[in-house]
């Protein structure tokens, strides 16, 4: 189900990663500063992206079951960018406007630290998820114009 | 100066009464996890009495990794040993922020010899704990700058 309504997000052009250990988010998180370097983003946002794939990959390894993290260049009309689909089939989120809200976490062995920090290091936030089945995450992180070359 | 590779592959060294820790590649939370256990047993060890993490060559520290460098610095200053971080980028703590991470109270610095003045214990210039601002007193006290100097 959840892998159905990611299949807009995740290319097969991308890198992804299993994520079973820690290791693994470290080798998702450089891997997503090298593809961010390669898209141009400032040394500020590709710290803010990694940081980002490091947290989803976290959250992945933590407390779900299994789950992926895809990463790709994306660009629209105007810009180029960054994104990271992250897919899991853990415990899913029944409410997830609470899930965004800091101090929320669905186990008490979190930091309590989630998925509301994630979105404000992110441009664009995309959640589904349904209890039992597993959650998506779709976000993205945006570079230069590529008319004008600053910032978007 | 004293080398020494730890377990987790992360040189510590020892020079001018404080252990230095220079990070250049990017840390997982078990690495940093090791790490840690290193640092603190090398303090014990040498009874050094201050604490240099640069972190320079690091660009990512999600919350997880920021917590564990936060109780590093918190139990090797029980320890005895005054530590400060050095080398955050803007990028890590615009990340920080925006995680809404509590650092606590560590001590940090952006240069590596900045931050070996603030925890250098022969160097006069560093800052005691019951003082409010570096320097203070050599402005109020003329007795201090005498000692100093």
């Amino acid at each position: 189900m959840i892998k159905k309504d990611c299949q807009g997000f995740a290319q097969p052009e991308g890198f992804r990663f299993k994520i079973a250990d820690a290791d693994d988010c470290i080798s998702a998180a450089s891997e997503a500063m090298n593809l961010a370097r390669t898209a141009g983003l400032s040394s500020a946002r590709r710290s803010m992206f990694a940081t980002a794939v490091s947290e989803l990959a976290t959250n992945i390894w933590r407390y779900a079951v299994a789950g992926e993290i895809t990463i790709r260049a994306v660009n629209d009309a105007t810009r180029k960018g960054v994104e990271v689909v992250a897919e899991d089939r853990g415990p899913g989120i029944a409410d997830i406007k609470a899930a965004l809200e800091d101090g929320f976490s669905t186990r008490e062995t979190s930091l309590g630290i989630g998925l509301g920090g994630v979105k404000r290091l992110m441009d664009e936030f995309t959640i589904t998820s349904e209890p039992g089945t597993g959650t998506c995450i779709m976000t993205r992180k945006w570079g230069k114009s590529l008319q004008t070359g600053e910032d978007a | 100066m004293e080398v020494e590779t730890s377990l987790s592959r992360i040189g510590i060294y020892q020079t001018r009464g404080c252990l230095v820790v220079p990070v250049q590649v990017e840390l997982s939370d078990d690495l940093a996890v090791q790490l840690q256990t290193d640092i603190l047993k090398k303090i014990e060890k040498t009874k050094a009495k201050g604490l240099v993490i640069d972190l320079s060559g690091v660009a990512i520290v999600d919350a997880e990794l920021g917590q564990v460098i936060v109780n590093t610095a918190r139990m090797a200053s029980l320890l005895g040993a005054r530590t400060v971080i050095t080398g955050l980028s803007a990028g890590v703590v615009a990340s920080l922020a925006d995680l809404d991470f509590d650092p606590g109270e560590i001590l940090t610095a952006v240069s590596l010899d900045d931050g070996f003045s603030m925890v250098e214990p022969l160097n006069p210039a560093r800052p005691e704990p019951e003082e409010t601002e570096e320097g203070m007193d050599e402005d109020e006290t003329p007795d201090e700058v005498e000692m100093g100097g």
